[in-house]
């Protein structure tokens, strides 16, 4: 890997990639194939699937650069955004219905989502687990639910036997509050204003 | 669906979590209201920042990406005249591009085609040019005036990545007329200072079966293909690179698959 293309930044890499450079792409794998490969991992399970999922974002970032604006985010956030909605299509096709009770038993199993094993980022992972402590449980548990089980807020609203609005207004209101929450502490990812 | 129906819907649309025939509706009251957009974007910012975990990747994995990069450029090199007409799944057909071509579909392939030569089309091209110029009925550019605050697009469908533009101040936003009589636009179109654009069908109806709408710019003596919006036309991406004509735009329905040049009057113009 050339130090030029290191000292790059991402915008600049995603500029590269529209002129075909194939080490521009590799660069940005470097740098953002872990975060992506691990939200699917979450998401999927330990199965090749989040390998594909990984490979489609990638794929699809050199078959379409210009989705990609620097000026309205940052470049990971971009790329996590399309795993996630391409792991929850995964889930959401999934028929296999007795895989996803699995999946929903080992994520009730736990006494909710456990952040800090996967956030590799110290500091970012520090301001978002006091973040999610700081809001109340009735509002981060459908968040998680649907974030990293694929579950659509109506599916929510069953599983905790509440109501389809309460769920929305909660969801809605969680991530309000993580939101201000964040962008008190300063965390300028995916273009949080502080 | 009404305001307040759709501000409810906002949280778990950034979560990927609504079913999608409410997604459907929702992306049409996002169209217009400005104010849900904005707090859609606050949402998607804290719900890719949920995601973004790190640890390496898959070991292997970047051979079998790059496998089928290089799998998608080596069919571009072997596409010849003969297969424009039948567009591959997801690339849509080459239109016209001279010596200097740069007007593409959907992106920059359009430079590693084998291009075409313009001697025998500058005639009907420029003639062609003319009639369009003949049947505009009115042009509306309008510049933006209000701001929000940007945002991340990140993994946005088309519709939310083309409404970004939409409300971007610094793009231009160019309506399409129906040729025929009137002023009701059938089309609308932002351009952006890199190249990228996107049209909305604001009034085409749907065309039948084996029929597409075409996109032309036309200006400088020629017509130049930018997309084929499909028989039943919503929202598009196109890109204009920086020698594209974009004096004028012009829709015509065409076959499907599309026309090297148009085959009868536009449908919807700009004027000249």
């Amino acid at each position: 890997m050339s130090d030029a293309l290191a000292a790059k930044s991402d915008a600049a890499l995603v500029v590269a990639v529209a002129r075909y450079q194939e080490q521009a792409l590799a660069e940005i794998y470097r740098r953002h194939a872990g975060a992506v490969h691990a939200l699917a991992r979450r998401i999927l399970g330990a199965d090749g699937r989040a390998a594909d999922v990984t490979q489609e974002v990638f794929v699809d970032l050199w078959n379409r650069p210009e989705r990609f604006d620097p000026d309205r985010g940052n470049l990971r956030s971009f790329l996590v955004t399309v795993a996630h909605r391409r792991a929850i299509d995964y889930v959401r096709a999934d028929t296999a219905r007795s895989a996803r009770e699995r999946r929903s038993a080992a994520a009730t199993a736990t006494d909710g989502y456990d952040l800090e094993r996967e956030l590799s980022d110290l500091s970012l992972a520090a301001h978002l687990r006091q973040a999610l402590d700081g809001i109340p449980e009735r509002e981060r548990r459908p968040i998680e639910m649907s974030y990293f089980g694929g579950h659509t807020y109506r599916e929510v609203a069953v599983m905790l036997d509440e109501a389809e609005g309460t769920i929305k207004g909660r969801i809605r209101a969680g991530l309000g509050h993580l939101r201000a929450a964040l962008a008190q502490a300063g965390i300028e990812h995916a273009g949080i204003e502080p | 669906m009404t305001h307040d129906e759709a501000a409810e819907l906002l949280g778990v649309l950034a979560l990927h979590a609504v079913d999608p025939e409410e997604a459907g509706a929702l992306a049409a009251h996002l169209a217009d209201c400005a104010r849900c957009r904005q707090e859609l974007v606050g949402h998607e910012q804290v719900a890719a920042l949920l995601g973004d975990a790190g640890g390496p990747a898959p070991a292997g994995l970047w051979a079998s990406i790059e496998s089928s990069i290089r799998s998608v450029e080596e069919f571009d090199r072997s596409l010849d005249l003969s297969l424009l007409a039948t567009p591959r799944r997801g690339v849509r057909p080459v239109g016209t591009a001279g010596p200097d071509g740069v007007a593409t579909h959907a992106g920059r392939r359009r430079s590693r085609r084998v291009r075409r030569s313009w001697a025998v089309q500058v005639g009907a091209l420029a003639a062609t040019a003319a009639a369009v110029a003949l049947a505009v009925l009115g042009v509306q550019v309008a510049h933006l005036d209000h701001q929000i605050n940007q945002s991340d697009q990140a993994g946005g469908t088309m519709a939310a990545v083309a409404n970004q533009a939409l409300l971007n101040p610094a793009n231009t936003r160019i309506v399409l007329s129906a040729t025929g009589g009137g002023h009701r636009p059938e089309a609308e179109i932002v351009t952006t200072a890199s190249g990228a654009a996107f049209v909305w069908n604001r009034g085409l109806p749907a065309l039948a079966a084996g029929r597409t709408y075409q996109l032309w710019a036309i200006g400088d003596g020629r017509t130049i293909s930018v997309a084929l919006l499909g028989g039943h036309p919503t929202t598009d991406a196109f890109t204009l690179d920086g020698g594209a004509p974009r004096r004028a735009f012009a829709i015509t329905d065409e076959p499907a698959g599309g026309s090297i040049s148009p085959s009868g009057t536009p449908v919807a113009v700009t004027a000249a």
